[in-house]
């Protein structure tokens, strides 16, 4: 929102202040302000001037004489340029809007200065034609003199008045800052009503009091639809409004300044107002000339039966003002917030008015509003006469809100010693009402602050120590009992495992989005099973939540293939289902083709978690005939078990992905449910070593290829003996000597004693037992 | 046979005296004192000398000059191996400026470097970390929060929708009512997460972004307590005082709400760019807890209250490491992420 100091000035002494001050005390008290406009910076050496003469030069121009300080030669080509003409001139060396008005060459006549449209003068939005002032202006006084042309406009964030209906106008600010400067707040002066009680009231009908809580309704007639006076024009320029004519601009002036809007029909097209929902869906046509389907239960102004407006919301095509209008009907209501922003979304249309409601506006600004629109209308247009008297249905559900506290609880909740005269008076020039009792208050919230701000004690303190400022508080910190953090293991399990990945493997972690990019999953074929879907997809490419995390890492991999021939990349992310979410860790390797390549990186990965497990607990981790997975290579993978349950799986990327693939490589895939990890504890704890020599016994034994490793490995450890301190695989070999259908497993074998040195006959004795435990399993040595 | 010792002594002299390596001294060794050596043949020849004292001198004399060439034979061998080490060493001279070829480096993401910053800033103040959802219930991201239905935080165009009525959770502050009601007070946890919002993408805005929601609850809490809290903590991740200022800030689970700001870190508040020129830069949302939000948690507002804060994360690593386009965050790029060894 845009507030003008000048407009400001009406109800609070500032001109003595400078905005910067106002809006810096502004941000630390009330609303952030997000920087001033200073007109001057943008346009100088505009004046009043008059038309002395015309003569023709072509089709199109005119050469002029103009009286403005002096007398200056210029060419005009507007539609209205005549003799006698009051109108806006800018000198040679004044600026328009940043640009420098220099002498120069119009239509072959060299013009000095130019005329000016209110677009070009900064006035208003028409470029039509020359800006016509009033007769009555003498020419060549600088436009500051005859409006509020030099102002400074603050401009407020709105997302700093969310839960301030009583700041979406400028008499709001005024409080605020003479609340903030101790300044007294000037009287908000309306028409006087008294004298029109006599007239009949005009039909008015609320048929739905839950939406609608009040609507004041006037009819005036004696209307000229002329432009208005240029000091309500520039105001309303400035605070970003389009000048139109006298009635519509003083309806915006009304909402800028109190923050109620208003809307005036034409007289000629309301007979009664009935103000109630729509009982089925309907096509209206609003006055931004747009076709707009509404849903049944809209609330709508009509006329009897006719829709006229959509409440709050904007107005109908049919009773709009227009040039001819002599008479009007003036709306000055109050709707209920949540109805006019559920409207807003489902039209997908935002106005000034909207904006307001969706505020929870104070239902006491109907009637103020619309006597303010008459106050001012008359002090402009004397002729204009009420036809019915101002008609108020109110039916205002809000009353002033109560608060019982005591300024014990305010001085504790700010934790600063602020006396009791000092609380009451901040309170009270922000209008709310302070009864005493001891240390007791009772605090009536004004109405304006009532209709959703003000309500809890809490809401007290808040009023209290903005306006003391908050930087006056001393910082003081808890005075809390001692006690120690508790563990988060998730949190501790990622980090642990994030050190070894990145410091240990040398792999680098990313970051991704939790949806899937359905183009990319096309291009690689992947079909999510059952993934939630969005309502409100951020992109038709980005439907769906990720049930796995290889979408993701693939992408990332042929992203980074384009520069990148081999690399390691991994993510601890979260993985969705309709009805869970859970943590995952994936690993992804990428490397240059080579032979047998993707076995190596099956391996390299088995080793990598094998580290990560015996990091986390002293158990193996048990692997399992892969399940069927639909990127991954049924041969070269393996499943992931925590309780007998698969719990992720590893294995080479399925071949076909290489033929979307430039580049030769190998890619292996693994991914986790971290809950695996998360169920890993370690009992920490030592074993006494032998201090006695050790001996170091190799076997090679030969194993059948079909024979599976680990039926193998659990035949060959079943072999108990009290001497066996630890077997480790040192060596696999296949080839020559050995016959193709078998491979050569050498196992160590370190034999020892707590106790004594072993002797010879331990180390035969050892070797002929393993010997036969072998053979008694059919197995030989090599 | 004096003499023939006499020889032999002097024909070993200036062998060892010419020999220059181990080898040669070794094998001089073997020459002059092993079983085939002359000294060693006298020795043995000795029992044909009849006189008994002709025979007890010439042993005395042969074991003498034996001892004497072992001597001898002892310090030669010791200049030569030093000298030996020494040639060793200086034939060897390497070039130390020579490049090496380092293997590949990992790296950890900068939300996880600066996020452990963070949490361990906040643990060591007491803070225990807590985890929650990123698919969320309405009632945990807003209704417990007091952002009632229909309130325009919950507004579509801000809030990523699921089909099972679930949705994004919209900030990290979901957690405050998850741990009021499983941890009794005083009560201080940090959760630091992901957050989704449905916004345009551009370098600035992220539909997806970490935070630090930060929560205490214990009796007579006040705000001088939380301006004092955030000072240290703003300070301790800035590694330097920072000077910051509290404003009106409203979020409907606090109250009163305020917005920090501290003192802009590129210009030091003199003005630049990136504060817009106002020398101060938004930082943290924060506020008292409000009372219904202690009361949906199952805490009692009479007896306790509390200060929540939240922490842009994403916006601090930016920050931190001077990265303009938040797009760089999720990307994966390896030429981005290589950076952060």
């Amino acid at each position: 929102m845009k507030i003008s100091i000048k407009w400001l000035n009406d109800f609070v002494k500032i001109s003595d202040l400078n905005p910067e001050e106002i809006s810096a005390l502004l941000t630390m008290k009330t609303a952030e302000t997000e920087g001033i406009y200073r007109k001057s910076d943008f346009y100088s050496g505009i004046m009043t001037a008059k038309i002395l003469k015309t003569v023709k030069t072509d089709d199109k121009h005119f050469k002029c004489t103009v009286l403005a300080d002096k007398e200056y030669n210029v060419i005009s080509g507007a539609p209205n340029t005549k003799e006698g003409l009051k109108t806006l001139f800018v000198k040679p060396g004044g600026y328009l809007n940043e640009i420098k008005i220099a002498e120069k060459s119009v239509a072959g006549e060299v013009s000095s200065g130019m005329l000016l449209s209110g677009k070009e003068a900064g006035i208003n939005n028409d470029h039509s034609k020359l800006f016509e002032l009033d007769e009555n202006f003498q020419a060549g006084l600088d436009i500051s003199e005859i409006c509020d042309y030099n102002d400074s406009i603050i401009e407020i964030d709105n997302k700093s008045l969310t839960h301030r209906p009583d700041l979406w106008g400028i008499y709001g600010f005024a409080r605020e800052i003479s609340a903030i400067f101790k300044r007294p707040l000037k009287n908000f002066e309306v028409f006087d009503s008294s004298s029109e009680e006599s007239l009949p009231e005009f039909p008015i009908e609320i048929r739905d009091k839950k939406l609608c809580y009040r609507y004041v309704g006037a009819a005036v007639k004696n209307i000229k639809i002329v432009q208005s006076p240029i000091n309500i024009q520039v105001r309303l320029f400035h605070t970003g409004h389009t000048p139109k004519n006298i009635i519509v601009d003083l309806t915006n002036y009304v909402m800028t300044e109190l923050g109620q809007p208003l809307h005036a029909f034409d007289r000629n097209h309301i007979e009664k107002i009935v103000v109630d929902t729509l009982k089925k869906e309907t096509v209206y046509n609003t006055l931004d000339k747009v076709k707009r389907t509404l849903p049944s239960n809209t609330l709508m102004i009509q006329n009897n039966e006719k829709p006229v407006a959509v409440a709050g919301i904007i107005g109908g095509e049919d009773s709009e003002i227009s040039d001819s209008t002599d008479s009007i009907f003036l709306e000055s209501a109050t709707f209920d917030a949540n109805h006019v922003r559920k409207s807003t979304v489902i039209m997908g249309l935002r106005t000034d008015s909207s904006a307001r409601f969706e505020k929870s506006l104070d239902p006491e600004n109907a009637l103020k509003g619309a006597l303010r629109f008459l106050y001012l209308l008359k002090k402009i247009h004397p002729e204009a006469k009420l036809t019915h008297k101002v008609t108020d249905i109110n039916y205002n559900p809000f009353v002033r809100n109560i608060i019982h506290t005591d300024y014990p609880f305010i001085r504790r909740l700010i934790g600063e010693r602020l006396d009791n005269q000092t609380i009451k008076s901040i309170l009270e020039s922000l209008e709310f009402e302070v009864k005493e009792d001891g240390e007791s208050v009772t605090i009536t919230a004004p109405t304006f602050r009532s209709t959703k701000d003000i309500s809890i004690r809490e809401d007290i303190v808040e009023e209290v120590s903005r306006i003391y400022g908050f930087d006056n508080i001393t910082p003081v910190l808890p005075a809390q009992k001692i006690s120690v953090p508790e563990k988060n293991k998730m949190n501790e399990t990622d980090n642990i495992l994030k050190d070894i990945l990145t410091y240990s493997f040398s792999m680098n972690e990313t970051d991704s989005h939790p949806w899937y990019d359905n183009k990319f999953n096309k291009k690689i074929s992947y079909k999510p099973q059952s993934p939630v879907e969005f309502k409100n997809p951020i992109s038709n490419d980005n439907t769906y939540l990720r049930t796995s995390m290889l979408p993701t890492m693939l992408k990332f991999a042929f992203e980074n293939l384009k520069i990148y021939d081999s690399f390691s990349l991994y993510e601890i992310g979260h993985i969705f289902s309709l009805n869970s979410e859970e943590r995952a860790l994936a690993i992804i390797l990428v490397d240059k083709k080579s032979k047998k390549g993707d076995e190596a990186q099956f391996f390299r990965l088995k080793s990598i978690l094998q580290n990560l497990s015996r990091r986390l607990t002293h158990e193996d981790i048990s692997f399992s005939d892969p399940s069927p997975h639909q990127m991954i290579n049924p041969s070269i993978s393996a499943d992931i078990l925590l309780n007998k349950e698969s719990c992720g799986f590893l294995g080479a990327l399925h071949p076909q992905i290489n033929s979307l693939l430039d580049k030769k490589v190998n890619i292996s895939y693994c991914e986790i449910n971290m809950k695996f990890f998360y169920s890993m504890a370690k009992t920490e704890s030592f074993k006494m070593f032998s201090v006695y020599p050790q001996t170091l016994l190799d076997f090679s034994i030969l194993k059948p290829k079909e024979e599976f490793y680990s039926d193998f490995y659990a035949k060959v450890s079943s072999f108990k003996h009290s001497l066996i301190k630890d077997i480790k695989v040192i060596s696999v070999y296949e080839g020559e000597n050995i016959g193709s259908n078998h491979q050569s497993i050498t196992y160590r074998f370190t034999i020892g004693s707590n106790e004594r040195t072993l002797s010879a006959e331990d180390l035969t004795d050892f070797q002929s037992k393993f010997i036969s435990h072998l053979e008694s399993n059919n197995y030989k040595l090599r | 046979m004096k003499k023939r010792l006499n020889d032999f002594h002097n024909a070993f002299l200036s062998e060892i005296e010419a020999a220059l390596t181990p080898e040669q001294v070794r094998d001089i060794e073997i020459k002059y004192l092993g079983k085939k050596s002359d000294i060693h043949l006298m020795l043995k020849n000795i029992g044909t000398i009849e006189n008994p004292d002709e025979k007890r001198e010439m042993g005395k004399i042969i074991n003498s000059t034996r001892n004497e060439i072992q001597k001898i034979i002892e310090e030669k061998r010791e200049i030569v191996e030093k000298k030996s080490i020494e040639r060793k060493i200086s034939e060897n001279h390497m070039d130390w400026s020579m490049p090496v070829f380092s293997a590949d480096e990992g790296s950890l993401h900068p939300v996880t470097i600066v996020q452990r910053e963070v949490e361990s800033i906040l643990t060591g103040m007491g803070f225990s970390i807590v985890d929650g959802p990123e698919m969320e219930t309405e009632y945990y991201n807003f209704e417990a929060l007091n952002i009632p239905k229909f309130h325009p935080a919950r507004d579509m165009q801000d809030t990523f929708h699921l089909v099972n009525n679930m949705i994004m959770r919209t900030h990290t502050s979901n957690c405050q009512s998850r741990s009021m009601e499983k941890m009794k007070p005083p009560l201080k946890i940090i959760a630091p997460g992901k957050c989704f919002r449905y916004e345009a993408l551009d370098a600035s805005h992220e539909t997806a972004f970490y935070q630090i929601e930060g929560l205490l609850v214990d009796e007579n809490i006040n705000i001088s307590n939380l301006i004092a809290v955030m000072k240290i903590l703003l300070s301790e991740i800035f590694r330097r005082d920072v000077k910051v200022r509290l404003r009106p800030g409203y979020f409907p689970f606090v109250e009163p709400g305020f917005e920090l700001d501290i003192n802009c870190l590129i210009c030091g508040g003199a003005g630049c760019r990136t504060c817009k020129n106002s020398g101060w830069l938004e930082l943290m949302p924060c506020g008292m807890v409000h009372p219904n939000v202690l009361r949906y948690g199952n805490i009692d507002p009479e007896k306790y209250n509390g200060f929540a804060f939240g922490l842009g994360l994403t916006r601090l690593v930016m920050m931190r490491y001077g990265i303009a386009d938040i797009r760089l965050l999720n990307g994966g790029d390896l030429r981005f992420l290589k950076q952060f060894r």
